[in-house]
């Protein structure tokens, strides 16, 4: 479809010679900025030599880097590499105030005269600030309505407005709502038909939930939720955007959380401290280092300004996914001033920045000022796990040529032979993480410039009012322990509140707080306190069971309602703000790709587990980080690699949000290319004659029985009568005179082409 | 004061909350007086809101501006790797005095300076030869600055507005502010954009929702994508596609009110639609010789440049609301005389051929044209040779044409070596706020709420450039 002039340009664009290189550092020599940074950089040097030789990031990885055959494995004990001291001290830590000696203040004014006193605020009103205890539960005057207190608590405000609740939705579609809420996936005709066919609806209905919720694709359906959340990618972006060799860790060790049900308080545990968590078992240990994934996963810019910006940016998205993600708090709004709404102020944002300044990231990249002979990609510079004596962590597999391509030089070197599409090696026992560096609290930094420096809170010591202290922070560790217990407790007001309402939303299509990433004063109010209240309490007392909280939601007659809007109770709630009816909810790109993929017969359920990328970063189309499943692949779309600023233009057409932000609730567009791509993609077209061919494979079946089939695989329902004249009035329309293609093929590929492009296909009834 | 009209009404939002800005807006926020009408335009806008919500409105619909607008679109003229302000627009004698004196010392312009049009704008003679012919129409800003002189910083703050963080392209600001007139385009359009320094962030639409986002022409997805129907007969795919709108239909009748499936069915229309008519819009085959002439297309040097702008009056005339052109390599560390003639040999007729044609079909009046890259260059000799320049963030040029700003008007300056911006100057929340204003879009007040609290493309600055609205 490229016109010439398109080809012309890009032609154009390839003839162009740039014959230019910035110079040293990005900034021009004469600037005097750049002359003061060269300076401060000597300054500073010379200070770490003082100190005792600064300390150097592992520069190669000893033994995960050959096979395991050859390597120590089986340690129980973590061989992951450190420095003995933290990067950013100068001399040794003394205390945890950090009293070691001030960096120089560059040779230039950068910060006016502070105005930012300590204006804490002492009281709150925030309602989510509120201690959390279990509301009464309402009385309802239609008493058999309810099957759960959930529905008291709705049906008091329905009964309030007079509007009825909708009944029960038909079978077919509870039941594909349900195969696709807990699995993303259709039920296949069997499994329908098992439901259908069965007399006892409500012991059926209660038997499918929980086999859903046993079910492993569950954890592939619903760890994708919280992905969104912890802005999950396969590389880093920015301007380099070098590939995470190893993100797929941390994805595969969140899918299996939630296919174990590992109680949210310990999952919260797992993901900011799972390093400093005891462990008996390797299995146990490696779970938990896996966790810290989410530490390392943010974007960076590895050609910084300076060293200290690139220290304080991580810090600062560590914070951000720390406290938005599990608090629904806005921290960050705090690193160069005082929170504008919340009861945040920058010495809070600091004393929780000193847990994080002292922690070592490991991303398995380098930045430039300390990149090592890896390069910007390092597979040394990962967390390593220990090895399971039973095999199950996998095995090592090499790169292409069976080289041991595991650093960006590896990949250079196989590059300059003249290989192409390099693949690199896969070692089982390394992942992203994070671990304790050398303690050292972080100095409030005056308007967020990293060189203009005040006094350091010590390290946890967050004042925000109503809030409960964090427990004590030895001096010899970095806090992440205090702080992931002081979230996952029972008396933070916000922890088990945010959660509950990320479940919901993925349940009923909104929050109860619409706004699920902000709890804070900026944030919207429930609009059902009383019931949010009441899951949180609920979620704490069955041990922060998310399996539990959501089948107690299924089962809910709520749930179970019609969507059905020609009631008279839509006509009181046509915003059904009251959940008397289900709302339509279209499907994300996931659940759609993966029931094309379903359709076919070509879903290939394995998770792949061999590194997903390819590429150092940059811009050349070698170079360039890539995955190597495109959206033609068979796997689940879970498993495809996230590169950043490289989806393709699918993902953005159904909403997938920028992995580069923390997004807990996806946009619903209804736009033109939407329907483009259901009429003409390659990958559509493609998926739909094959589950025709599907459909005519099927022995003994007449026209009419494949239609019906047809209808179940596609829409999980039979089609009516009507329905079966327009279907047929439509395939003897077509005129397959002049196509390649088998005329028979041709209408039924029309046929299932036309059904996956109709609404019905991309939403839940 | 703050247009959200989230925190207005937050009741009245049962499509989508963040649709609401679009609805409200779609049904006209600008003809009511601000400020003391606010509480009433806050009732009355609840109503319309809720009006909205039963009916299907396209996210890209075209919104009314704040204020009176003076233009209707932007194309913007990207040079990617700074080109230099001394060589062309920022006549420095007592530069030229200085002569080349070797590395890192001063180096004179090399290019002679003249006198163009009736208000004798200085500009570099003969490197432009057709762009001069329309120096009446510019208005030279010499006093732009950018924060940081390198190349990934300085072009994603052009793009974005912020050199730190991942923030929506100034494209999908303006996009999401007003909507597109196109009915079937997308209503931000880039042409060739680059795929390094910040690549597809410079023109996304980070936490503002993807549609917002520019759709990339030129690339190997070959632009608008799955525009054709490879695997259908005649009219067997509206045969199809009536038989999946009757299904719609259907489930419409059962859930009434459901603006998503409203939605739905329109959005499939047209998408049907737009397999027919962007085609049209892409090929240029239609355009009559005298036409190809004038931008250059049947000439090596500027046909590449030349069909890009010809594409772009194409796409105005569409109504697209934000048109982005790129020319790569103006990253004159080296060979200054020879690359800066050679890269203006090839926009210069292109560039010139577009103000013409805009003009000449009455379109210059309400399209803004802006050209510049992400910073300018270094008065002094980069490497010795005299042949050279390196990054200057604190002073360079970038130019605006067409709707709404004056021209042969020069604003700004720099001192007088070209080494900084003295008067007159613009950082680039300042251009963004100019070019918002000129679209009839108050920065302060268009808002996004994100992670808690309201976004601004201009964060917290942003001063208009009133001196140079005409």
């Amino acid at each position: 479809m490229l016109r010439p002039w398109i080809i012309s340009a890009l032609l154009g664009t390839a003839a162009i010679v740039v014959a230019a290189e910035p110079p040293a550092g990005g900034l021009d020599p004469n600037d005097p900025l750049f002359k003061a940074l060269q300076e401060m950089k000597g300054e500073i040097d010379a200070l770490k030599r003082e100190a005792g030789g600064g300390m150097s990031p592992p520069k190669r990885a000893p033994a995960g880097m050959t096979p395991p055959s050859m390597s120590p494995g089986g340690k129980t004990s973590p061989a992951m590499q450190r420095p003995s001291t933290n990067k950013r001290t100068t001399s040794p830590p003394t205390s945890a105030m950090g009293q070691g000696r001030e960096l120089p203040s560059p040779p230039r004014s950068i910060a006016a005269p502070t105005l930012l006193g300590p204006a804490v605020r002492t009281t709150t009103d925030i309602w989510s600030f509120q201690r959390l205890k279990p509301p009464p539960v309402p009385t309802v005057k239609n008493g058999g309505w309810p099957r759960d207190d959930v529905d008291r608590f709705l049906l008091a405000k329905l009964e309030a407005a007079d509007v009825a609740p909708n009944p029960e939705a038909d079978a077919a579609a509870l039941c594909r709502r349900a195969y696709f809420d807990l699995t993303g996936l259709p039920p296949s005709e069997a499994e329908l038909s098992a439901f259908l066919d069965r007399r006892d609806r409500g012991a059926a209905y209660a038997e499918l939930v929980d086999k859903l919720l046993a079910s492993p694709r569950f954890g592939e359906r619903w760890a994708r939720h919280w992905l969104d959340v912890v802005r999950y990618a396969d590389s880093v972006g920015r301007s380099w955007n070098a590939p995470f060799t190893y993100a797929w860790r941390y994805r595969d060790y969140v899918i299996d959380s939630y296919n174990r049900d590992t109680p949210f308080d310990k999952f919260i545990l797992e993901q900011l401290a799972g390093d400093q968590l005891p462990a008996t078992d390797p299995e146990t240990r490696r779970r938990q280092l896996l966790g810290t994934g989410l530490l390392a996963l943010g974007t960076a810019e590895l050609r910084p300004e300076s060293e200290e910006q690139f220290i304080l940016d991580r810090v600062d998205d560590q914070i951000d996914v720390t406290t938005r993600g599990f608090l629904g708090l806005t921290i960050s709004c705090a690193r160069c001033h005082d929170h504008k709404y919340d009861p945040v102020s920058m010495r809070d944002y600091y004393a929780l920045a000193g847990i994080f300044y002292s922690t070592y990231t490991l991303t398995g990249q380098g930045w430039q000022g300390d990149s090592g002979p890896g390069g910007y990609v390092d597979a040394s510079r990962l967390v390593r796990l220990p090895n399971l004596p039973d095999g199950s962590a996998g095995s090592y597999m090499p790169g292409s040529e069976g080289a041991d391509v595991h650093t960006m030089s590896d990949y250079q070197r196989l590059w300059s032979g003249g290989l192409r599409n390099i693949r690199y090696a896969t070692d089982p026992n390394v992942a992203m993480g994070a671990t304790d560096d050398a303690p050292l609290d972080c100095p409030i930094r005056e308007n967020g410039e990293p060189y203009a420096r005040r006094e350091a809170p010590p390290r946890g010591d967050v004042r925000i009012p109503s809030l409960p202290k964090l427990p004590p922070i030895p001096p010899s560790s970095a806090g992440r322990l205090q702080l992931a217990q002081w979230i996952a407790s029972k008396q933070n007001p916000l922890t088990a509140r945010v959660y509950v309402n990320r479940v919901w939303r993925h349940l009923f299509g909104r929050g109860l707080v619409r706004t699920p990433d902000d709890f804070g004063s900026t944030g919207e109010a429930p609009t059902h306190p009383e019931l949010l209240d009441h899951l949180a309490a609920k979620f704490q007392a069955d041990g922060w069971s998310t399996k539990k909280l959501i089948r107690t939601l299924m089962l809910s007659a709520t749930y179970r309602t019609s969507s059905a809007a020609d009631t008279s109770g839509a006509s009181k709630d046509e915003a059904n703000a009251l959940y008397g009816r289900a709302s339509l909810r279209r499907l994300e790109w996931e659940p759609l790709r993966d029931a094309l993929l379903a359709a076919s017969g070509r879903l290939e359920l394995e998770r792949p587990q061999i590194v997903l990328v390819s590429g150092i970063g940059g811009k050349a189309g070698q170079s360039a980080a890539r995955g190597i499943f495109d959206v033609e692949s068979p796997y689940r779309t879970v498993y495809l690699p996230i590169i950043r600023g490289g989806l393709s233009e699918e993902y953005g057409t159904f909403d997938f949000p920028d992995p580069a932000q923390i997004k807990g609730d996806r946009e619903t567009t209804t736009v033109a290319p939407q329907a483009l791509f259901f009429l003409n993609d390659e990958f559509v077209v493609d998926c739909c004659r094959d589950a025709a061919e599907r459909i005519l494979a099927e022995p003994n079946l007449d026209d009419v029985d494949r239609v019906r089939l047809a209808y179940l695989r596609l829409l999980g329902r039979q089609p009516t009568a009507d329905e079966l004249a327009s279907v047929r009035d439509f395939v003897t329309s077509l005129d397959p005179q002049g196509s390649a293609r088998d005329p028979i093929a041709y209408r039924w590929t029309a046929l299932v082409q036309a059904l996956v492009a109709s609404a019905e296909f991309r939403y839940l009834r | 004061m703050k247009l959200n009209a989230r925190r207005l009404c937050p009741d009245t939002l049962p499509i989508h909350g963040r649709r609401a800005f679009l609805q409200q807006s779609a049904n006209g926020f600008g003809s009511l007086a601000l400020g003391a009408l606010l509480s009433q335009w806050a009732s009355s806008s609840a109503l319309q809101a809720a009006e909205a919500a039963k009916k299907y409105v396209s996210p890209t619909a075209p919104k009314a501006p704040q204020f009176t607008a003076r233009a209707k679109r932007v194309i913007f003229l990207f040079m990617e790797g700074g080109p230099s302000h001394i060589d062309t627009f920022d006549w420095k004698p007592e530069l030229a005095k200085l002569g080349a004196s070797g590395k890192s010392r001063p180096l004179a312009p090399v290019f002679p300076f003249r006198p163009q049009g009736k208000n004798g704008l200085m500009m570099a003679d003969g490197l432009f030869p057709h762009l001069a012919g329309h120096a009446d129409e510019l208005c030279l800003l010499n006093g732009v600055t950018t924060k940081t002189p390198s190349h990934h910083q300085g072009i994603v703050s052009l793009h974005t507005g912020s050199e730190n963080f991942v923030r929506p392209s100034l494209g999908s600001w303006v996009t999401y502010g007003l909507g597109t007139e196109s009915e079937d385009l997308p209503g931000f359009i880039t042409i060739d954009p680059i795929s390094h320094n910040g690549g597809a962030q410079n023109y996304g639409s980070a936490f503002l929702p993807a549609t917002f986002q520019g759709t990339r022409l030129g690339s190997g997805s070959g632009g608008v994508p799955n525009i054709r129907n490879n695997h259908m007969l005649g009219d067997d795919q509206r045969r199809q596609l009536d038989f999946v709108q009757q299904m719609n239909r259907k489930l419409l009748a059962q859930t009434p009110g459901q603006a998503e499936l409203e939605g739905v069915i329109e959005s499939s229309e047209l998408a049907f639609r737009m397999q027919s008519s962007v085609p049209q819009t892409f090929d240029t085959s239609d355009e009559p010789q005298h036409i190809r002439d004038l931008y250059g297309i049947d000439d090596g040097t500027t046909e590449r440049f030349g069909q890009a702008c010809l594409m772009a009056r194409r796409l105005a005339e569409k109504g697209v609301r934000f048109i982005q052109l790129t020319s790569a390599g103006w990253d004159h560390h080296n060979n200054l005389r020879s690359g800066l003639q050679g890269r203006w040999d090839a926009i210069d007729r292109p560039i010139a051929g577009l103000i013409s044609d805009l003009k000449q079909r009455g379109l210059l009046k309400d399209t803004l044209i802006l050209w510049g890259g992400e910073f300018g260059r270094s008065t002094a000799d980069d490497k010795g040779d005299g042949d050279g320049r390196g990054h200057q963030a604190k002073g360079f040029t970038m130019w605006m044409a067409g709707a709404g700003v004056k021209g042969g008007f020069r604003h700004g300056a720099t001192d007088e070596l070209g080494g900084a911006a003295v008067e007159g100057k613009m950082n680039m929340h300042d251009l963004h706020a100019t070019i918002l204003h000129l679209l009839g879009l108050d920065h302060e007040a268009l808002t996004y709420r994100y992670a808690g609290r309201d976004f601004r493309l201009t964060e917290t600055g942003g001063v208009v450039a009133r001196e140079i609205l005409a």
